[in-house]
């Protein structure tokens, strides 16, 4: 097919296009507690087509750019035609120059697993390691899901690009109930990520849920606190983190949706608290994410971009750093953060509201807005440890960023590798009483 | 203008049906869901224009399978006359897995066999204008004569951004019973004009949805825009609200929200079968105000979630959730109304062809009342409106809800204020949340520019809303 449209484009005199050639066999397993209740597979290819179109108008550069899917049952006339729509639409499109740059690495990546097996076997491996943690008094697995998938990726362009791809990525998507005597079910959702197939991970992750869902059992409702320094725990300080890393992205400066700039103090000029150190690492390990090259077919390599609380370096696509006229660092999804000053148990010293679980955090990377309702959380009262449920946090990042503080101990949640807590202070407590 | 069918849908017709008839000989039950979905997506701002197929587009094939147990499912895009051996042996290798797994003692649920009557039909929406041969640069001349109409209202816009996107949606679905076919077009206009002042920075969604084309970007009327950039001049100096619970008016949108993650979620009954839903233990109980009435069905409603049948063949519905207060129905998916003993609601969605079926949403709303909005804020001496979602999740066992927020705008002795606070967090527990309903107005509208997830998967297309509401939450 990849040929197909290759010489089509030919035909029709496209001079500058790009080609991402996708292929995903999966085997997924659903259970009902223990038992499997539909096995699914499937094996699905996909072609996504860019054609770049350059012209001028009073005197000024424009490229034009159209895109599309291509599956293998696109025939030769509907390629033509799709084609030509495409071409066309390209012509309306005035966004400013760039150009489409080379690569010439040839590069074929593939992620080396431990388990070079079929998927099947690798999804049964999963429901073992998982299943085998299923055996506590009160609690157990309502409900889980895996994905296998194998990922076999490519990116060709008209500048003689052609780097690709094959790896493996996994998904386990899993509740957790609890139910003791005189109490109320409950239940914990959460979703694993991962590329490698590690048994200490997935036994670990599940364990750790389990003590989730009991916390939330023995929860009472969160009190009023006013005051209170909260902390961040898990995935949500990747979500946190988040808003630093668009605030430093060519294409969030050039939409004017962050005014950032290089040696900017991205926390603020009085920093009482840990200072932010962050990059890109596009081959962290264990990440979905992890790819030597980006969307553009961009080689990658790591990329300081904030550090000691100063911005370092924007980065972004070809695209946008051609527009800000700064050096191609290509994107990575995969954020690392370095660790803070103090240990855990530094952290939890003093009163403190530690969030575990949140319905759903939620951090505006454009305003910098943050909150979310408590699904299970632990109130220190400066002498005993309390489960709590219910009430919900709120607050802006540039309130709190002054003086805020990172764990020592360092956690990886996908395609985020830092911190396993952050403190926060200044944050609005809802309570649920 | 009537929507006509997929082409390549229709070549792909008898090579479907061969396959049913083929894999029948080995197994109880098959089926197969063809899907064909285009469309495009037009977005433009300040600087930047692009054109993409929308992200809503496929097509691809589903073959569900009975393997003596419970349900065997195959997905791919890739059928032809020389390839069909290859996928009829994938499909009864996938099927022999299953029953592989049970002998190294892994158990298999079981589910009883579709039993499905004989129905051959075809459906075929209709548009005003259809986007498939609308002039392409007419639509983006349209948006951004759009988007350069907003910088008049407010000297701090810094951007505005205007998204359009077509779906037209075709599927067949053929089983030994069964021969349905279906095509229909939906489309949504998002606008977003941002404003900065002081290193701050705001911005609002404006979206309008539904079951229509092109004539959608007609809909955003100038006075309406004024109003909004005004709006989002006052939240860049939005004060945070007090933590507290307060006396509130849900706009539609936020009832809309409302109904969705209270009792949408709530009643999804694939969560029945896992035993996820404490809704199972309230069916025929008081759950809301005896005011309320909540429906949801492809049927109960024209938006961008009525369609024909559903993804595994089933007609659409009009299910009333709660009636007068009480929680009277569910909505399924066929092996959830098979393993219960229930009727199908017509509720099984998948993301995509390549993606399993769930439980779903369709339109989803509180029916509208008899009261009038004047008299609703004219009722509450210290309280506040809310409008402008973000976001909500829904909690379906222990009936916690979340919904945020971009607008609370203070009621002060019964009368609106000029003073905005933003953003909010709405927290409560669910029956709390509907038996305060004290009040509901006589409004009625629909949304439906968003997706819903299951968790945090599994994106598909509904609508929600409703009238205006008057009801009792936490805020933060």
């Amino acid at each position: 097919m990849l040929e197909i449209i290759k010489d089509t484009l030919l035909k029709l005199n496209v001079k500058e296009w790009k080609i991402e050639y996708e292929k995903i066999s999966s085997n997924e397993l659903f259970m009902i507690k223990k038992e499997i209740d539909m096995n699914r597979t499937k094996i699905i290819t996909n072609y996504i087509l860019t054609i770049y179109n350059d012209f001028e108008e009073n005197g000024k550069k424009y490229k034009g750019s159209s895109s599309f899917k291509i599956t293998p049952e696109t025939e030769k006339e509907e390629l033509e035609e799709l084609i030509n729509q495409n071409l066309y639409s390209s012509k309306f499109v005035y966004n400013e120059h760039y150009e489409i740059l080379e690569n010439n690495d040839d590069i074929l990546y593939e992620e080396k697993n431990e388990e070079e097996n079929s998927l099947n076997f690798l999804g049964e491996k999963i429901y073992d390691f998982i299943y085998s943690n299923d055996n506590y008094e009160y609690g157990f697995i309502n409900s889980c899901e895996i994905f296998c998938d194998k990922i076999e990726h490519r990116i060709v362009n008209s500048k003689k690009t052609d780097v690709s791809s094959i790896k493996l990525k996994f998904l386990v998507d899993i509740i957790i109930s609890w139910k003791e005597e005189n109490t109320e079910e409950v239940e914990i959702h959460s979703e694993l990520n991962f590329s490698e197939l590690s048994e200490d991970y997935i036994k670990n992750n599940i364990k750790k849920l389990f003590e989730i869902a009991k916390n939330r059992s023995k929860a009472t409702f969160t009190p009023e606190l006013k005051d209170m320094p909260i902390i961040l725990n898990g995935e949500f300080i990747k979500s946190f983190f988040g808003y630093y890393y668009n605030k430093c992205n060519a294409r969030m400066i050039y939409d004017n949706f962050s005014q950032s700039k290089e040696n900017d103090f991205i926390q603020g000029e009085n920093i009482t608290g840990d200072k932010l150190n962050l990059k890109f690492d596009p081959y962290l390990k264990n990440s979905t994410y992890s790819s030597p090259y980006d969307k553009d077919g961009i080689m990658l390599k790591e990329v300081e971009i904030i550090k000691e609380g100063k911005i370092k370096k924007i980065f972004g696509n070809s695209r946008y750093c051609q527009y800000l006229e700064i050096p191609v660092t290509g994107e990575s999804s995969n954020i690392c953060v370095s660790s803070g000053k103090y240990s855990e148990e530094e952290l939890k010293k003093e009163k403190y509201l530690e969030i575990i679980s949140f319905s759903d955090f939620d951090m505006d990377v454009i305003t910098g807005d943050f909150g979310g309702e408590i699904r299970s959380g632990y109130y220190y009262d400066g002498e005993t440890l309390i489960p709590v449920t219910g009430g919900s946090i709120s607050g802006n990042i540039k309130e709190v960023h002054e003086k805020m503080f990172f764990s020592k101990e360092m956690e990886q949640h996908n395609n985020f590798f830092g911190p396993k807590l952050l403190k926060l202070y200044n944050v609005s407590i809802t309570s649920a009483v | 203008m009537k929507v006509e069918n997929s082409k390549f849908l229709e070549k792909k017709k008898n090579i479907a049906k061969k396959l049913v008839l083929e894999l029948r000989k080995s197994y109880k039950y098959v089926s197969i869901l063809g899907m064909d979905c285009v469309g495009k997506q037009y977005s433009v701002s300040k600087k930047t224009t692009s054109i993409s197929d929308t992200l809503w587009k496929e097509r691809g094939f589903v073959v569900r399978v009975f393997n003596g147990f419970n349900y065997t499912e195959h997905s791919f895009n890739e059928f032809n006359e020389e390839n069909f051996s290859e996928v009829i042996t994938k499909i009864k290798k996938e099927v022999g897995y299953s029953l592989e797994l049970k002998s190294k003692n892994i158990q298999l649920s079981e589910y009883p066999l579709i039993i499905e009557e004989k129905i051959e039909k075809q459906f075929f929406s209709e548009v005003q204008l259809n986007p498939e041969k609308f002039p392409i640069e007419e639509v983006l001349k349209k948006l951004k004569d759009l988007t350069n109409s907003f910088y008049k209202f407010s000297p701090h816009i810094i951007d505005s951004k205007a998204v359009f996107e077509w779906v037209k949606v075709s599927k067949f679905f053929i089983s030994e019973n069964k021969e349905l076919e279906q095509s229909y077009i939906w489309s949504q206009l998002y606008v977003i004009p941002i404003v900065l002042k002081d290193g701050n920075t705001k911005y609002i969604y404006k979206a309008f949805s539904g079951l229509k084309g092109i004539e959608i970007l007609n809909e955003v009327k100038e006075e309406y825009m004024k109003k909004e950039i005004l709006k989002l001049e006052k939240l860049l100096s939005a004060k945070r609200i007090k933590p507290g619970e307060y006396d509130v008016i849900c706009s539609p949108e936020i009832a809309g929200l409302i109904a969705h993650e209270a009792f949408g979620h709530g009643v999804e009954m694939d969560m029945f079968v896992k035993n996820r839903a404490k809704a199972q233990e309230y069916m025929n109980s008081p759950v809301a105000s005896e005011l309320v009435q909540m429906h949801d069905g492809a049927k109960s409603a024209q938006h961008v979630s009525s369609y024909f049948f559903d993804d595994e063949g089933v007609l659409s519905k009009d299910t009333i959730i709660i009636e007068k207060g009480i929680l009277k129905k569910g909505i399924n998916d066929i092996l959830s109304a098979i393993k219960l003993n229930v009727e199908p609601t017509g509720n099984g969605k998948r993301e995509s062809f390549e993606n399993k079926v769930y439980s779903r949403m369709t339109n989803t709303f509180f029916s509208p009342g008899k009261d009038k909005l004047e008299d609703m804020i004219s009722k509450i001496d210290s309280g506040f409106m809310l409008t402008d979602e973000l976001s909500g999740m829904e909690d379906p066992k222990n009936w916690g809800i979340q919904c945020l927020l971009l607008t609370a705008i203070e009621i002060k002795d019964g009368k609106l204020t000029e003073n905005y606070y933003s953003p909010v967090i709405v927290t409560g527990y669910v029956p709390d949340v509907l038996k305060n309903i004290d009040m509901i107005s006589d409004d009625f509208e629909l949304f439906g520019s968003g997706a819903c997830g299951k968790g945090y998967k599994e994106y598909v297309k509904v609508s929600c809303g409703g009238p205006f509401i008057k009801t009792k939450v936490r805020l933060g």
